[in-house]
C-alpha cells in the first residue's frame, strides 16, 4: 500500500531561522497520527505547507503521490488553527460554500452535525461564540470524505467538555481508509486514540513511531515520554 | 469554479455595499425633498436653513464616501485573502488566477456601480433630471464610445491590480503588512512612472528619425481625423492592457511562488 502523505527533505526558512529543517516522514492510509511538539517546533508550518498555504524553501510534500496543488486540495480536508470562515456569512452560506467547492462534502451530514450543536442555517457566524465557531469549522472539515485530514491544534483553547466533543466528532467522522494528522501539545487527551506519533523538535523529526511500540519501548505513556523529551 | 467564486464574492461584498447604498439613497432623497420645500426661509425659519445646509453637505459627503467604499471593498477582500480568510479560500481546489480574476471582476463592477449610483444620487439631489439633457449615442459613435468605456474598465482593473500587487508583496512579511502594503503601493507607482518615462524617452529618441520623415498632415487627411483618434485610443487600450497584464502576472507570481499566509 502506498503512503497517502509523504514529506521529503522539507525545509522552510524565515530569514536565517529555520521553521522546518529537512523533515522526512510518510503516513499510510487508515492511520490516525499525532503531530507532536512544543510551541515553535514547526507543526503549523508543516501543515500549512501541506495544505498549499505556504511555499517551502526546499523539499517536497506528496499527497496521494501528487505534489501540493489543486488536486491535493480537493482530497485534503484542512482545519486551520484559527477561524477562517468569512464572519459575514451565515452558517448556511458556509455549508453551501463547502458543498459547492468540495466534491467529497456531505451536506446532510454537516447540517445534522450543526443541528446537534444547536446552530441554525440562518445564524450569522460573527454572532456565534468563539467556541461555537471553532466547532462549526471542525464539523465542516469532518463532513468531507477526504483521503487526508490535516487538523491544526483542534483542541487548542477549548474547555475540557468541548475537547471531548471535538475528539468524538473527529473519531466518528473520518473515513477508515483516510489518514488523519492532528497537531497538538495536549497529548493526554488524544493519546488513547492515536495509532502513531511524529515528534518534532526545532524543525526536525525527532521520532516517528507507533504509539503501542513507543509505550512498550519506554515503559511510559506518550504524554510522560513527551514531557521527558521536551523538558525545559 | 470562477462563477462560484464570483457568486460568493458578490454575496459577501453585497452585504456591505448594498445596505450602505440604501442609506445613502435615503439620505439623498431626504435632502432633495426637504430642499425642495425649504427654500428662501432664512427670515421665517433661520435654523431650518442651517439644518438644510448641513443635510445637503452630509448628502454630498455620503456620495463621496460611498464611492470610496465601492472601490476599497474589494481591496479589503484581497488583503483579507492573504490573511485569515485565505486559510479557507486558498485551501479550496481553485487555481490562484481565479482568485485574482474574481477580485478584479468584482472590484471593477462595484466601482462602476459606485460611479453610476453616485451620479444617480447627484441627479436626485438636484431634482433636475431631464431625459432630454442626455443625448442618445449617435450610431456612428458607437465604437468610439465602446472603446472609451473599455479603456475606463481596464483602467479601473489596473488601479485595483496595482493595489492587489502591493498587498501581495506585503504578504511576504510576517509583521506590519498594512504599512508595507501602503509603502509598496507608492513604490510600485513610482517605479511604473519611471519605467514609463524611460520608455517614452527611448521611443522619442529612436522614433524621431522615422516620424520626422512622415507627413502627419497628409496621413491625417488620408485616414481621417476620427480614425486617427480611434487608433490612438486603441493604442492607449493596448498599452493599459499590457500594464494590467504585468501587474496581474506579478501578483500571481507572489500568490503561487511566494505564498506566505501570516
Amino acid at each position: 500500500m502506498d503512503a497517502v502523505y509523504e514529506v521529503h527533505g522539507l525545509t522552510k526558512r524565515y530569514g536565517r531561522s529555520a521553521a522546518l529543517n529537512g523533515v522526512d516522514f510518510a503516513v499510510m492510509p487508515g492511520r490516525l497520527v499525532g503531530l507532536l511538539g512544543p510551541n515553535g517546533s514547526g507543526k503549523t508550518t508543516l501543515l500549512k505547507i501541506s495544505a498549499g498555504l505556504l511555499q517551502p524553501t526546499a523539499g517536497s510534500v506528496l499527497i496521494n503521490q501528487t505534489p501540493v496543488g489543486v488536486y491535493t486540495k480537493a482530497i485534503t480536508s484542512y482545519l486551520p488553527d484559527r477561524m477562517a470562515l468569512p464572519t459575514e456569512f451565515t452558517a448556511g452560506d458556509a455549508v453551501s460554500l463547502y458543498n459547492d467547492f468540495f466534491a467529497d462534502f456531505d451536506k446532510a451530514k454537516a447540517l445534522a452535525m450543526l443541528s446537534d450543536l444547536g446552530i441554525n442555517s440562518r445564524d450569522k457566524i460573527d454572532a456565534m461564540s468563539k467556541g461555537t465557531q471553532e466547532k462549526m469549522q471542525l464539523c465542516l472539515t469532518m463532513s468531507r470524505a477526504a483521503k487526508l485530514y490535516l487538523l491544526d491544534e483542534p483542541l487548542g483553547g477549548v474547555d475540557p467538555a468541548a475537547r471531548d466533543y471535538i475528539l468524538s466528532t473527529i473519531l466518528h467522522n473520518y473515513s477508515e481508509d483516510a489518514a488523519l494528522v492532528l497537531s497538538t501539545h495536549l497529548i493526554g487527551d488524544i493519546e488513547k486514540v492515536l495509532d502513531e506519533v511524529i515528534l518534532l523538535q526545532e524543525g526536525k523529526v525527532l521520532r516517528q513511531a507507533a504509539v503501542d511500540e513507543l509505550r512498550e519501548e519506554t515503559g511510559e505513556s506518550v504524554d510522560a515520554y513527551f514531557r521527558e523529551v521536551y523538558k525545559c | 469554479m470562477l462563477t462560484k467564486l464570483l457568486h460568493y464574492e458578490f454575496r459577501a461584498t453585497g452585504r456591505i455595499v448594498l445596505p450602505i447604498a440604501a442609506g445613502v439613497l435615503v439620505l439623498n432623497v431626504l435632502a432633495a425633498v426637504l430642499g425642495y420645500f425649504i427654500q428662501n426661509t432664512a427670515d421665517s425659519m433661520p435654523l431650518a436653513g442651517v439644518a438644510m445646509a448641513l443635510l445637503t453637505f452630509a448628502a454630498y459627503i455620503s456620495r463621496l464616501v460611498f464611492f470610496v467604499i465601492c472601490y476599497f471593498v474589494e481591496v479589503r477582500q484581497f488583503y483579507r485573502l492573504l490573511g485569515d480568510s485565505g486559510y479557507l479560500m486558498l485551501a479550496l481546489p481553485v487555481q490562484p488566477w481565479k482568485h485574482i480574476a474574481t477580485k478584479v471582476i468584482c472590484g471593477t463592477v462595484w466601482t462602476l456601480f459606485g460611479a453610476l449610483f453616485v451620479s444617480l444620487c447627484a441627479a436626485i439631489s438636484a431634482l433636475s433630471y431631464n431625459a432630454a439633457e442626455f443625448s442618445p449615442v449617435n450610431p456612428g459613435d458607437f465604437w468610439f464610445c465602446a472603446l472609451l468605456l473599455l479603456i475606463l474598465v481596464v483602467c479601473i482593473a489596473g488601479a485595483l491590480l496595482h493595489m492587489y500587487l502591493a498587498c501581495a508583496f506585503a504578504a511576504q512579511f510576517t509583521q506590519q503588512r498594512l504599512l508595507i502594503s501602503i509603502a509598496a503601493y507608492f513604490v510600485i507607482g513610482f517605479a511604473g512612472q519611471m519605467a514609463a518615462l524611460v520608455a517614452v524617452a527611448i521611443f522619442a529618441f529612436r522614433g524621431y528619425k522615422y516620424f520626422n520623415s512622415v507627413d502627419l498632415t497628409a496621413t491625417a487627411a488620408s485616414l481621417g481625423s476620427d480614425n486617427i483618434v480611434f487608433l490612438i485610443l486603441l493604442a492607449v487600450l493596448v498599452l493599459v492592457v499590457l500594464v494590467d497584464a504585468l501587474l496581474w502576472a506579478l501578483t500571481q507570481w507572489f500568490m503561487t511562488k511566494r505564498l506566505n499566509l501570516a
